[in-house]
């Protein structure tokens, strides 16, 4: 009926258009606000059955970025222990990054060969910031000012004096913006697992350390600071705080804590110091691990008697054990407030007391057994010999064990484990792991195992650098630049024969 | 109408003119002859009746002729490259994606860590493929909406017809289509412009139903096949390959038995990692939580295409007269009246800009 209508009966106000450019606060906007209310627009539009394409591509982009952070959040659910899902979220994080970089990686190549930014936007006539290149079939050119035509046309060799220079400086772009794209989805698939894993291993380590520390902080703030200064507390709630700090600063079973950041630092600086780094990577991950450990002997053999590795070493162990004690002495100094002191009782106090001691003794026999590399005398024993008495200095010591007992007082303890090592290890097989496990602790890691350890993860990193990022992010870069050079803009026979067959 | 050229020497001025004109004429004409007959040598597009076996091989065809064709052609930058040649070309990152995932493990030498992302990988594929199998099958036996229906364009790719809901190819279906699709949807026949009402459904159903296929399908997909390939069990698979090769070795067994013997062996190593995963009587809270969740989106989803596939509408009888034609009555000097009764004046057409 509605056809039948007088024309001019409905009076459409015909205004200009309105198109232009987006800003980077616009665009960011977008990026943050807009799509996610699209998304959720989107979504009530489709269940009301009203919505358009537009609309569903918004929806396919939240709905990816959704199902990434679900995918982390589900992973999140299976590991009970605090800060365990960390590395989820951030694996999470990155490759959402990295599907956000690559565009703009292989957009700048495109940018630095022919002048054309393809990330920019626009605002149609309707408010909405559209990607001017996304359809190569409708580019709206004319949202670009006149002097910035002028100036592609010119890189570009067109001249727009010609009366269908405006169509070729459009069939040039058109042609940039498809090849781009279709680079953009050769690489996408490889690209986004390369840059999210070179991500995640520049960021994981600071960003534990951060967790840990806002851990402890959070204990500290939220229970024990509370607790201590509530004029009334119950003992349970007391207890419960002072435990809740220890399980964030020196709790095991996860790498959230600050002595596991402690620990986790220790050998890595160790073989930076050692210049162990610097040993081949056959050497690194050879099969045998005596082999590897044979290595790694002759190489502190040249190391060791240079001064300034061992300046380097004894600073290096200074400087953990002030750490450690920066680390411990506040908790040792909690336990004797008196508020502590009286309100726990006197058993929890004891088994925490316990427990910081361990922690202590563990971490540091293993600074004393390296602090032993220092007063090894290499010079005045031939070079075999010599190499022999390190492998055996860097054993694990029942001496030391011995030695720390006497110190503490247990005079018989160290006179019973005296008898050897053979005797020690025999004694300590056959009895149950519940006597003889926090001894086992307490007597630290071996530098062997400490260092082979270490130097086994080094070893797969630094395969890992020279085949993932290195070779095949390399790879990728060498032939984007290739790409961008021989074939970005360059005249093809493209007709229609090529989709005709199918 | 030929021209007449007899006086041609002896015209005058005005005669000469006249000629001119109707050469300039005849030029016209004979150009717009030609016109017609390129126009009826440029093909239509035609629609498609693939079978499901047709539709297989259009998707080997697609992956394996048309994808690599338009890689090339999109490296070299066509200047035809249409908007479903790149949704084409958008799809080549989960497939060689899948494949970087599964290969960087195993480069890595880690082939316990590969083997359960190939895993993943391909329960992705796969429960995505069955999830928008699931939806399309919901559709065509409730509404009898064949989703996958496919056109042959002009420049000769099998294209969608119902790809966008924006244009959606309405103008290549038949009446016969529109008949079996307003049975289905179940619109009265008496309805005023009822080939309309079906379109208005199926305009509906496209973006409902890509919307479920975005929303539902992928992420159950992805994250169904994230939590299975989870299992430690996947390592054991590889188990069954001995047992099947000396089951393909038995000279006393008929190629038929060894067969049904080969893939009960195989069915039965695979089993295992799903029973793993997806047994849950003794299992954790949250495993409970994604398995039952999942399932029941899946359940809730065919019930809502099922019930809520296209909405309810008041479809109007032809009889029928609308809202506005009422309101209209009301009014006896109103221009809807006038155009009504037929008693516009041509005075009124003339007042109009």
């Amino acid at each position: 009926m509605i056809n039948h209508l007088p024309p001019g009966f409905v009076k459409t106000p015909k205004l200009p258009p309105k198109a232009r450019l987006a800003t980077w606060k616009e665009r960011t906007e977008d990026n943050l606000i807009k799509i996610p209310q699209a998304a959720y627009t989107g979504w009530c539009a489709v269940t009301h059955g009203h919505s358009k394409d537009h609309m569903l591509g918004r929806l396919d982009d939240t709905t990816r970025t959704l199902g990434v952070v679900s995918i982390a959040g589900l992973g999140a659910l299976g590991t009970p222990e605090p800060g365990g899902s960390l590395p989820l979220w951030l694996g999470a994080a990155s490759w959402l990054g990295a599907m956000a970089v690559t565009p703009k990686l292989i957009n700048g190549a495109v940018y630095m060969k022919t002048g054309v930014n393809l990330n920019t936007r626009y605002i149609n006539s309707n408010g909405q910031i559209q990607p001017l290149f996304l359809d190569p079939n409708y580019m709206p050119l004319h949202v670009l000012p006149p002097e910035k035509r002028q100036q592609l046309a010119l890189r570009l060799g067109i001249s727009l004096d010609d009366s269908n220079g405006q169509i070729q400086l459009k069939n040039k772009l058109k042609q940039i913006a498809v090849q781009a794209f279709t680079w953009w989805m050769l690489m996408a698939g490889m690209a986004t697992p390369v840059i999210a894993s070179s991500i995640c291993d520049r960021i994981e380590d600071p960003f534990k350390s951060l967790a840990s520390r806002f851990r402890q902080w959070k204990a500290y703030h939220y229970q024990v600071i509370p607790a201590l200064n509530a004029p009334h507390t119950s003992a349970q709630k007391l207890t419960k705080a002072v435990e809740t700090l220890l399980d964030s600063s020196i709790g095991s079973g996860t790498e959230v804590t600050v002595l596991s950041r402690w620990w986790k630092q220790l050998p890595e600086k160790i073989v930076q110091t050692l210049h162990l780094d610097k040993l081949p990577q056959k050497d690194l991950l050879h099969p045998s691990p005596t082999a590897r450990f044979e290595k790694v002997v002759q190489h502190l053999h040249r190391q060791l008697p240079q001064i300034e590795t061992k300046a380097n070493l004894e600073l290096l162990l200074q400087h953990k054990q002030q750490e450690l004690n920066s680390i411990l002495s506040p908790l040792e100094a909690l336990l004797q407030h008196p508020k502590v002191n009286t309100k726990i009782p006197r058993k929890t106090q004891t088994l925490l007391a316990q427990r910081l001691q361990l922690t202590r003794d563990t971490a540091e026999a293993t600074l004393l057994h390296f602090k032993r590399l220092l007063t090894f005398p290499l010079q005045s024993l031939p070079a075999t010999h010599a190499q022999a008495k390190l492998s055996q200095q860097m054993e694990k010591s029942v001496l030391s064990y011995a030695l720390q007992l006497s110190r503490q007082g247990k005079i018989s303890e160290a006179i019973q484990l005296s008898g050897g090592p053979s005797q020690f290890q025999k004694v300590l097989t056959s009895f149950t792991e519940n006597r003889f496990g926090p001894a086992f602790q307490q007597m630290g890691d071996s530098p062997k195992s400490f260092l082979l350890r270490a130097l086994n993860s080094l070893g797969l990193r630094h395969r890992w650098l020279k085949l993932y990022p290195g070779l095949i992010g390399g790879g990728m870069i060498i032939a984007t630049a290739l790409f961008c050079t021989v074939f970005l803009g360059a005249d093809f026979n493209t007709g229609t024969e090529g989709r005709k067959s199918s | 109408m030929l021209p007449n050229f007899r006086h041609a020497p002896h015209s005058t001025k005005s005669q000469t003119d006249a000629l001119l004109k109707n050469l300039a004429q005849w030029e016209q004409w004979q150009q717009y002859i030609q016109l017609q007959e390129r126009r009826k040598q440029i093909p239509e597009d035609t629609l498609l009746d693939y079978t499901f076996l047709d539709k297989g091989l259009h998707h080997l065809k697609t992956g394996f002729i048309t994808l690599p064709k338009t890689i090339l052609r999109g490296l070299a930058g066509a200047n035809d490259f249409t908007f479903s040649e790149a949704m084409l070309v958008a799809k080549v990152p989960y497939y060689l994606g899948g494949l970087f995932l599964i290969a960087s493990p195993i480069m890595g030498k880690n082939l316990k860590e590969g083997v359960r992302q190939g895993a993943a990988v391909l329960l992705y594929l796969m429960g995505n493929a069955g999830s928008h199998f699931l939806i399309n099958s919901l559709y065509r036996l409730r509404f009898g909406i064949d989703l996958t229906m496919m056109y042959r364009s002009q420049t000769g790719q099998a294209e969608q017809v119902f790809a966008s809901s924006d244009f959606p190819r309405f103008d290549l279906l038949k009446p016969r289509h529109y008949e079996y699709l307003a049975r289905k949807m179940e619109i009265p026949p008496e309805t005023a412009d009822r080939n309309g009402a079906v379109r208005s459904q199926l305009r509906h159903a496209i973006t409902t139903s890509r919307a479920l296929k975005l929303v539902v399908g992928n992420s159950i997909s992805a994250i169904g096949a994230g939590y299975i390939a989870r299992s430690d069990k996947w390592l054991e698979t590889q188990k069954a390959f001995p047992s099947i090769q000396g089951i393909l070795k038995n000279p006393r067994m008929s190629l038929l038995q060894k067969a049904s013997q080969s893939i009960s062996v195989l069915s039965e190593g695979l089993r295992a990692p799903f029973m793993e995963r997806l047994a849950i009587g003794e299992s954790p809270q949250w495993k409970k939580c994604v398995v039952l969740g999942g399932l029941a989106s899946l359940a809730v989803t065919s019930l809502y295409i099922w019930f809520r596939g296209v909405p309810d509408r008041h479809y109007v009888a032809s009889n029928d007269e609308g809202p506005l034609v009422q309101y209209a009555a009301t009014h006896p000097n109103s221009a809807f009246r006038q155009v009504l009764n037929n008693t516009a004046t041509p005075n009124y057409w003339r007042t109009q800009p």
